[in-house]
Formats: structure tokens, C-alpha cells, sequence
């Protein structure tokens, strides 16, 4: 396409390739790969302006997405259940079954499976194709007001991080409240509590969703019942 | 490429998502260098980068085009113009944010330095041009497809840029460049 009228200045090409390049940041593809998938994308500028609650939201969706990738849920409860509530002698993070919860444990690929784990539980029946998509979506969006939704997902990690070191089994209390008009909020009636932590060399991120923006002392209850009942296994 | 992908509503968006990423992989350095070099700043290259990216993810969802390297750099460029536009409404100056150079060599850092503050005193399109010929490689004809103007409009732009900033880094420059 070069014609003799052309001329390609090199020399200043180079000298312009020394102003530096920062990085992208690490979570770019992250949100970026959430915003194509959104039914009615963000703009960038919602995107940029996202507390970190939509950070942490989107960590755990990426888990539960290669979850999917790996060929959907396993259903219905556990099939590593300790012998005592909450203490860690599973190999697998998941829900201990109780009467009126439905529980799933994600298979992860390979390349996750040594490092993360993904478990998500719910009072209410499991909607649309959540079971097949890997991330309770459509439970979470069509919650009713006395429903929970309990997602937890769990990363070993070398170090710390400046996350609180606390022990199984985990409360609300131990999390921070998000009643409404938070990014990735995915109904206006549904609230969130969430909680991080360390345990144990793994970091684990739990989201408790509520059906109602103030949940009532009974949800409240169930929840830190079925917190209890949380696997969370010693690495 | 090493990050998750995340949250899709199912997995034939994860798919697609998954075929685009795979397809801009090869170019998706020099076009973050592109735009960061046009906005000057790196959360704004970001910003421009991700809306320019989410613009070609659809448009390639919908067969309406092929993702070419220069139609690729074409969206990104037109994110970059929106970007500075709507920085303009807030009055908000990117332009300073631009780093120097990475080499430890003081001269040329300082080279560097005075190098960045020339360019981004350019016009955007004036930038766009030079980078394009100058840095990526691109001829006249496809400079001109990308940022949709004349191919005379490329070659006025790029003398103005060049000369632009010979004036104002000549002392700078006779060092480190034989001219």
C-alpha cells in the first residue's frame, strides 16, 4: 500500500515508543467480559465509577462461570460431608443438607480446581438455567421477599492480603450490609450481605442475598443457620 | 491470556466472549499503547478501551464485520475522541497523567519526559496520525481507513505533527538523534 509519496518516520516512531505504557489493570478483561454479558450492558462510565462490591461480585461470578465452562453443577447436597458442622474436615467447601435448602457444588476445571471452590445454596427453588449457567442469576433476580440465596466461593491464596483471620463457621455479622442502589444489585428489592475473610490460608468470599431490602430477624436467622452449615475445608 | 471470564448468562455467551478475546489477542497491546497514548492517562485509556471493546464484541455477535486489525483501531480511536470529548464537558485534563520513559538512562528519561509533553500537546487526530504511521506501522491508505479521513488529510497531519515536534524537542533531540 506504500507509494513513493509516502514516507514512514521511524526514528520518531521509536522515540514515541519511550513514553511508557501502564499496565491494564487486572481486573480489565474482568469487567469487561461482565459488561458484554449483561443483558442491558453498564456503560464504561458506571463501570468506572463501581464501588468494589461490584469487584468482589464479579471475582465470584468468574468462578462460577468456569464452573459452568466445566460442565454445570452438581446437585442437590453434598457428597464430602464432615462429621462436624462448619469444622473443616471436608475436602470439598459446600452446604451440609438441612430440611428446606437446596444446595450445589461447582465442579471447577483443572486449572481452577487446585486453587478454588465454588457453593451456593438457596431456600427457594433454583430458576431458569442457573443450574446449567453456574451462577444463581435468575434465583437472585426473581428472589421472593422471604427468600436467601447463600453464595460462597473460596481462593487459596499465598498470604493475607489484609483480610480478617477468622474460623469457621462464618455469621453475618462478620460481613458488611448493602441494603440498596449498590452496583451489581440485581433487583431493587434484593439487599446483600457480604462477608470476607481468611481462614485457614484460603480467602473466602460469601454473599448472602436477601429477597427484601430489610430482611427480617427470620431470614437473618436461616442465613447464619445455614452459614453454619458451611464446609469450609483446612487446606 | 490469563484472566477469568466471567459472569455470562450462559455459555454460548461465555463462548463468544470467550472466540472475540481469543481473536483480538494479538493486537490488544498496541491498541491499549494507542489509545493510551491518545488520552494520556491510563484510566481513561481503560475506559475508552472497554466501551471500544464492547462496541467490536457486538458488532463481531452479529456478523456484521470482521475484526480486523484496522477496523479495530478505528473503534478504538473513535472511543478515544468520544473519551476526550466527554473529559472536555468536566473540564478535566488528562493530558498531564502521561508517564516517561522506562529506561533508567537519565538523558533519555528526560528525552522522554519532554517527548510526552510534546506529543500530548498535539491534537488528538494529529496523534492518532503520527502513531498510526509513525509507531504502528500503518500506510497512509490505512491510516486514513481508520481514522475515516482523506489520505491527503493523514499526510497534512502527519507533517504537522512531525514538524510540531521537532520544534519543540529540537534541543532535546540533537543529542540523542543524528539529524
Amino acid at each position: 500500500m506504500t507509494d513513493l509519496h509516502e514516507h514512514r518516520d521511524a526514528e520518531l516512531g521509536r522515540m514515541i515508543e519511550t513514553i511508557s505504557v501502564p499496565p491494564l489493570s487486572a481486573d480489565f478483561f474482568t469487567r469487561t467480559a461482565q459488561a458484554a454479558s449483561a443483558d442491558s450492558p453498564p456503560a464504561a462510565s458506571r463501570l468506572r465509577r463501581a464501588r468494589p462490591i461490584w469487584r468482589l461480585v464479579a471475582a465470584a461470578a468468574a468462578i462460577a462461570a468456569a464452573a459452568a465452562l466445566a460442565g454445570g453443577f452438581v446437585g442437590a447436597s453434598l457428597t464430602h460431608a464432615p462429621a462436624r458442622a462448619g469444622a473443616s474436615q471436608a475436602s470439598v467447601m459446600g452446604f451440609l443438607p438441612a430440611s428446606g435448602w437446596n444446595s450445589v457444588v461447582a465442579p471447577l476445571p483443572s486449572k481452577l480446581k487446585a486453587n478454588n471452590q465454588v457453593t451456593w445454596a438457596s431456600d427457594v427453588p433454583f430458576q431458569g438455567d442457573d443450574l446449567a449457567s453456574g451462577w444463581p442469576n435468575a434465583t437472585v433476580k426473581l428472589l421472593p421477599p422471604d427468600g436467601v440465596v447463600i453464595f460462597a466461593s473460596l481462593a487459596h491464596i499465598s498470604s493475607p492480603g489484609g483480610f480478617t483471620e477468622r474460623s469457621a463457621p462464618l455469621k453475618l455479622a462478620d460481613g458488611n450490609f448493602f441494603s440498596s442502589h449498590f452496583d451489581g444489585q440485581p433487583a431493587p428489592n434484593v439487599s446483600l450481605q457480604l462477608i470476607e475473610a481468611h481462614i485457614n490460608g484460603q480467602y473466602v468470599l460469601i454473599q448472602v442475598w436477601f429477597g427484601r431490602l430489610e430482611p427480617s430477624d427470620e431470614q437473618k436467622r436461616k442465613a447464619d443457620a445455614e452459614l453454619a452449615r458451611l464446609q469450609i475445608p483446612v487446606q | 491470556m490469563a484472566h477469568l471470564l466471567v459472569s455470562p448468562r450462559n455459555g454460548a455467551e461465555l463462548t463468544r466472549w470467550g472466540r472475540f478475546e481469543e481473536a483480538i489477542a494479538s493486537y490488544q497491546s498496541e491498541l491499549h499503547a494507542f489509545a493510551y497514548r491518545i488520552l494520556g492517562g491510563r484510566s481513561e485509556a481503560e475506559d475508552a478501551l472497554q466501551t471500544a471493546y464492547l462496541k467490536a464484541f457486538r458488532a463481531a455477535a452479529d456478523d456484521q464485520v470482521r475484526l480486523t486489525r484496522p477496523w479495530l483501531y478505528r473503534v478504538v480511536y473513535r472511543c478515544c475522541i468520544d473519551e476526550l470529548r466527554r473529559l472536555k464537558r468536566h473540564n478535566h485534563d488528562v493530558l498531564e497523567n502521561a508517564a516517561a520513559g522506562v529506561t533508567d538512562d537519565e538523558a533519555t528519561r528526560e528525552l522522554s519526559r519532554a517527548l510526552s509533553h510534546a506529543f500530548l500537546q498535539l491534537p488528538a487526530p494529529t496523534r492518532a496520525a503520527v502513531l498510526l504511521v509513525d509507531v504502528h506501522g500503518f500506510s497512509y491508505a490505512e491510516a486514513a481507513a481508520a481514522l475515516d479521513v482523506p489520505r491527503g488529510t493523514i499526510a497534512s497531519r502527519l507533517n504537522h505533527g512531525r514538524d510540531a515536534l521537532r520544534v519543540a524537542l529540537t534541543d532535546d533531540v540533537t543529542d540523542w538523534r543524528a539529524r
